[in-house]
């Protein structure tokens, strides 16, 4: 599905960037490429989407801020991304919220 | 002086790089001293800043760059950046990183080592990954990388000085590893092929560049380089090598350039589990609470609302005080005891009183509240809100096919539209990024709330908090409408969405809050004292002469003389073409000479109805219905904010988009006040 209709909270993994080269390049080099997990922090669909990139190092754990903890640690800032975006990354689920 | 100047002329180089958000302006100023512009939201260094680094002995040259994520531009912030480290090779190359965002900052870090930069690596907010849980070994990256790595916090000066020394110790020892990432045999052995190639048919590029590095830009498809290439002599040859190692590798790897990247930002990761060490468990961040709620489904947009309206009311209430001492002691005490003043010859003491502090004293006036403005504004940058607006309006801004970063240039235009219209350089989609800049002027600046201020305090009494405010949504929905329209006829093209990254939450930081308070503050002093002070002259020349010749100041006191003068006519020729919508000609020259600057229209009608501030009210109040004073304020939001936005705008896109602003501006304003005194009619309002 794509990362758009993606649950709030979830942990989804990338399968697929169907984009053009400049934007799937921009995407890459912010860490968002096939196999990577995202944390969903915020959805509206139709409208943005925050995520936050995740580690799969599994030996250190982090809290999200629904105060549960998950295997995951996350790399860095948060990225909003466009609904236009959001529509071109397909994910699957992985945890859902 | 300039001879000393041309022996130094070839000064040591240090660009500053970094990813957004990692405090590279704040570094800037640590290491110069100088006043760089600090922001806490992507893109606000949008042009390169230069300063200077004095140690020991040596003064070196410091240069801030916008931030970039990569060597690949998308947009033209990112091009300037680029293009300073790409063709002007400073000596050294300061990286910032994130050590909270170490991932991504390595990969810019990466970048920078492949195309052989002289690269010092300063690892800064090392405070914020503490409070994460993290522990970054930086004499472990150092090894990795083979250079010199500095832990800061910059916010609290905590390294700087050790950050200088290594800054000096580079400029003497080159610190290079081109070859930090490994691509996988395959890849390597081609671009070893075509680095031969090319220190063989283009011994020129590889003197510029590392052939390694333009043999990757090559099979990465990276188009500058590609264009580069395809001019030399012996181009075709080396692009069809390229394309022959191109297609041999994507039977081995699916998508070779999506596979380099990869590659890169794999090593990026690799390195940073190498060196991150988990100390202590996270607490639940701040970022992740405020979010929670600032960013939420329904509670977003209510809230934003809010803090918008406490930003104004902040800025109104408590410059009160400070707005009155100001029209005392300008309008009153000066211009009385200058009139008074036998010893001047009495030309001159009106134009001294009735001109020039009566004008200056009217926009004087608007000091404090533009100054809290500004304050309030900056400490909701500083702590990190402003980019999530970005994200709360985005839905409703691509119902209009705008993307949500446009709402950052109107927001900014709401302090000044011409930073705003530089904002839009964000925008990486070049339409998207041309209708931005076209609609930024639209945003209500506070040059323009002086004219509602007088307008609406005199004819809506006590409407006009109300009605002011409905002027900034006046303005945000014609930016929209504008917006939707441009994109539908003249800037065609599919909305390519928008990335941008939200920075944490960050306590406000005093002296960057004053700073660029400061900062935007004096771009309206030093509008006052130039632009506006020029305008006002103009207005009296214009005002005590006609077509008849010198009338005298009497002109100033006696509507009847002054109805002869030059303003006079001009106004008059004017309010013809608007009476439709019924302003008298006063108003009508005052817009006239608001196309310099909108803060002249109230100072002009300080000198056109011969009166001060105070009592501005009780004339306004003669010549304007409700009606046609809000029809009148919503014509000044509309056309042209101040030729300074145009000449800015000519500067990014050229004359002709600078023409077209002008234009449909104008003809915009005229039908809306048309509109508002039309339907006002219909409905039974006066």
């Amino acid at each position: 599905m794509p990362l758009a209709f993606a649950q709030e909270g979830a942990i989804v993994r990338v399968l697929q960037i169907r984009a053009g080269r400049g934007l799937a390049r921009r995407l890459r080099e912010l860490g968002i490429f096939e196999n990577q997990l995202l944390r969903v922090v915020k959805s509206r669909g139709p409208g943005p989407t925050i995520v936050e990139i995740l580690s799969s190092n599994a030996n250190q754990r982090c809290f999200t801020y629904t105060f549960t903890s998950c295997p995951y640690r996350r790399i860095g800032g948060r990225v909003l991304l466009g609904f236009g975006i959001s529509m071109k990354i397909f994910v699957e689920e992985v945890r859902n919220a | 002086m300039s001879v000393v100047n041309d022996v130094k002329l070839e000064r040591t180089k240090i660009a500053l790089a970094g990813i957004p958000n990692v405090g590279k302006s704040l570094i800037f100023n640590r290491l110069t001293g100088g006043r760089a512009w600090v922001g806490n939201w992507p893109g606000v260094t949008v042009e390169k800043k230069v300063g200077r680094l004095k140690i020991k002995d040596n003064e070196l040259e410091v240069i801030d760059l916008p931030g970039i994520y990569s060597l690949t531009a998308y947009s033209i912030d990112e091009l300037i950046a680029r293009n300073f480290i790409v063709e002007e090779r400073p000596d050294v190359v300061v990286c910032i990183l994130n050590a909270a965002n170490l991932e991504r900052s390595l990969y810019l870090a990466i970048s920078l080592l492949e195309l052989g930069a002289n690269l010092v690596l300063d690892l800064n907010m090392i405070d914020i990954a503490e409070n994460e849980g993290y522990e970054i070994d930086y004499k472990k990256l150092q090894s990795t990388l083979k250079i010199p790595v500095v832990p800061t916090i910059a916010t609290e000066g905590y390294g700087i000085n050790e950050l200088k020394e290594a800054i000096l110790s580079a400029t003497r020892k080159r610190y290079i590893n081109i070859e930090v990432v490994n691509y996988g045999i395959d890849v390597e052995k081609e671009i070893k092929r075509l680095k031969s190639l090319l220190n063989e048919l283009a011994p020129k590029l590889c003197q510029k560049y590392p052939p390694r590095w333009v043999a990757i830009k090559l099979l990465e498809g990276d188009e500058d380089i590609l264009s580069k290439v395809s001019k030399l002599p012996y181009g075709s040859k080396i692009l069809r090598e390229v394309e022959k190692s191109k297609s041999l590798l994507e039977e081995k790897v699916e998508d070779l350039e999506s596979y380099i990247t990869e590659c890169r930002y794999r090593k990026a990761l690799e390195i940073a589990q190498q060196v991150l060490r988990r100390v202590k468990e996270p607490e639940v961040t701040i970022t992740d609470l405020l979010d929670f709620v600032l960013t939420h489904r329904v509670l977003g947009m209510p809230i934003a609302l809010s803090i918008m309206y406490l930003l104004f009311r902040f800025s109104f209430e408590v410059s009160t005080p400070l707005v009155d001492m100001i029209d005392i002691s300008m309008n009153t005490w000066l211009h009385d005891w200058l009139l008074g003043l036998s010893i001047l010859p009495e030309f001159l003491r009106s134009f001294l009183a009735d001109g020039i502090i009566t004008g200056i004293g009217s926009v004087l006036v608007f000091l404090p509240v533009i100054a809290l403005f500004f304050l309030g504004f900056a400490l909701l940058e500083d702590v990190g809100y402003m980019a999530r607006m970005a994200f709360i309006v985005d839905k409703i801004f691509h119902k209009f096919d705008l993307p949500g970063k446009a709402v950052i240039p109107l927001i900014i235009g709401f302090g000044c539209n011409v930073p705003a219209v530089m904002a839009t350089r964000t925008i990486e989609d070049e339409n998207e990024r041309k209708v931005a800049a076209l609609i930024a002027p639209l945003s209500s600046c506070n040059a323009r709330l002086p004219v509602y201020i007088v307008i609406a305090s005199a004819v809506l009494k006590a409407y006009a908090g109300a009605a002011i405010l409905s002027l900034y949504a006046l303005g945000i929905l014609l930016a929209l409408v504008m917006g939707w329209f441009f994109r539908k006829v003249v800037f065609k093209g599919p909305s390519t969405g928008f990335i941008l990254e939200l920075p944490p939450y960050l306590l406000p930081r005093f002296s960057n809050v004053l700073l660029k308070t400061w900062e935007r503050t004096k771009r309206f002093l030093f509008k006052a004292g130039t632009v506006i002070l020029l305008g006002v002259i103009v207005v009296w020349i214009l005002s005590v002469s006609g077509p008849k010749g010198y009338l005298g100041p009497g002109a100033l006191e006696n509507p009847e003389i002054l109805e002869q003068s030059w303003v006079g006519v001009l106004g008059h020729a004017l309010a013809s073409i608007f009476a439709p919508i019924g302003w008298d000609w006063r108003a009508c020259a005052a817009l006239l000479f608001g196309f310099i600057a909108k803060e002249t229209v109230v100072g002009t009608m300080g000198v056109l109805y011969g009166v001060s501030e105070e009592r501005i009210t009780e004339a306004v109040m003669q010549s304007f219905t409700s009606l046609t004073g809000y029809a009148y304020m919503a014509f000044v939001l509309t056309y042209v904010p101040c030729l300074a936005t145009i000449a800015m705008i000519r500067n990014e896109l050229g004359l002709k988009y600078a023409l077209l602003a002008l234009v449909y501006e104008v003809i915009l304003a005229y039908l809306i006040a048309l509109s508002i005194v039309g339907i006002g009619h219909l409905i039974g309002l006066r």
